[in-house]
């Protein structure tokens, strides 16, 4: 799985091994420093569906990249360009994040959000509780695909039950 | 006819239930909406977030509920506009006709 250094904030890839406890433990391979932080919430039954979901999910021709954000924990999944820093997608999940809760206090009953800048979508979905799917691709409606993805893994909608 | 009544033009528009228009400066401008509490509060607090995403102007928001009356943001001109569709009124189709519609607030 890929993890980010608290400290570099360079991209890891560690074997799963590394995060058994729920906590991320392991050596950063750019700059040396000892990682040990906590991973959040999401139970391994979670993580065994939402990781296949990202790989299924970037297999489309349209699909950049995805991730999965959590308020607590920052990104905590990417399929990501390389291109794109830790803090980058910290970022960009926060607002994101912010924005569904936004919207969600006068539209309880929103499923997912489409964002369209630079010719880029940004696609904006909640998995379980306080975890966030965020997907970029380019080309408009992808929606349905999505959804589709999303609910073989097991997640339903509206936002507010996972959200509150 | 200024700007903002050519914008209010939207209100007009098939599919289109109810709106919201606010100056870029997050002042309310026209709200034509029912179903927000403080609807300009909530465009101002999203169009600023999606700006800090991209650094850039977005093209536009699409909300998603499940009732089908779908929420929409769009920039126009120096204003940003959310709208309310019609739950019988198709989303992409109406996506289409107000880009199409603010394209000239927008050149």
């Amino acid at each position: 799985m890929i993890l980010f250094c608290e400290d570099c904030g360079q991209k890891n890839t560690v074997d799963d091994h590394h995060t058994l406890t729920g906590r991320a433990v392991f050596i950063c391979a750019s700059c040396g420093y000892a990682n040990n932080y906590a991973l959040g919430k999401l139970k391994p039954e979670s993580d065994r569906r939402i990781q296949p979901l990202l790989d299924n999910i970037c297999r489309d021709k349209d699909v950049i990249g995805a991730f999965v954000y959590n308020a607590q924990n920052g990104c905590i999944i990417s399929r990501m360009p390389d291109f794109l820093a830790a803090d980058d997608l910290k970022k960009m999940g926060r607002l994101m994040s912010q924005s569904l809760m936004v919207l969600l206090k006068d539209l309880p009953d929103m499923t997912d959000l489409t964002l369209n800048i630079a010719n880029k979508y940004l696609h904006s979905k909640p998995l379980i509780s306080n975890f966030i799917l965020i997907v970029v691709t380019c080309a408009a409606e992808r929606s349905d695909f999505l959804q589709k993805i999303i609910d073989t893994a097991g997640s339903g909608s509206p936002i507010k039950d996972k959200m509150s | 006819m200024s700007v903002l009544q050519q914008l209010m033009q939207i209100g007009k528009m098939d599919g289109v239930d109810q709106y919201v228009i606010i100056t870029e400066q997050g002042q309310p401008a026209a709200v034509k909406i029912r179903d927000i509490s403080d609807p300009e509060k909530m465009l101002a607090s999203c169009c600023n977030a999606f700006f800090e995403i991209g650094k850039t102007r977005f093209n536009s928001c699409i909300v998603r509920r499940t009732s089908q009356q779908d929420f929409f943001i769009f920039p126009a001109g120096k204003y940003f506009i959310g709208v309310i569709k019609h739950k019988d009124f198709d989303s992409n189709n109406l996506t289409q006709k107000i880009s199409s519609f603010l394209a000239e607030f927008n050149e």
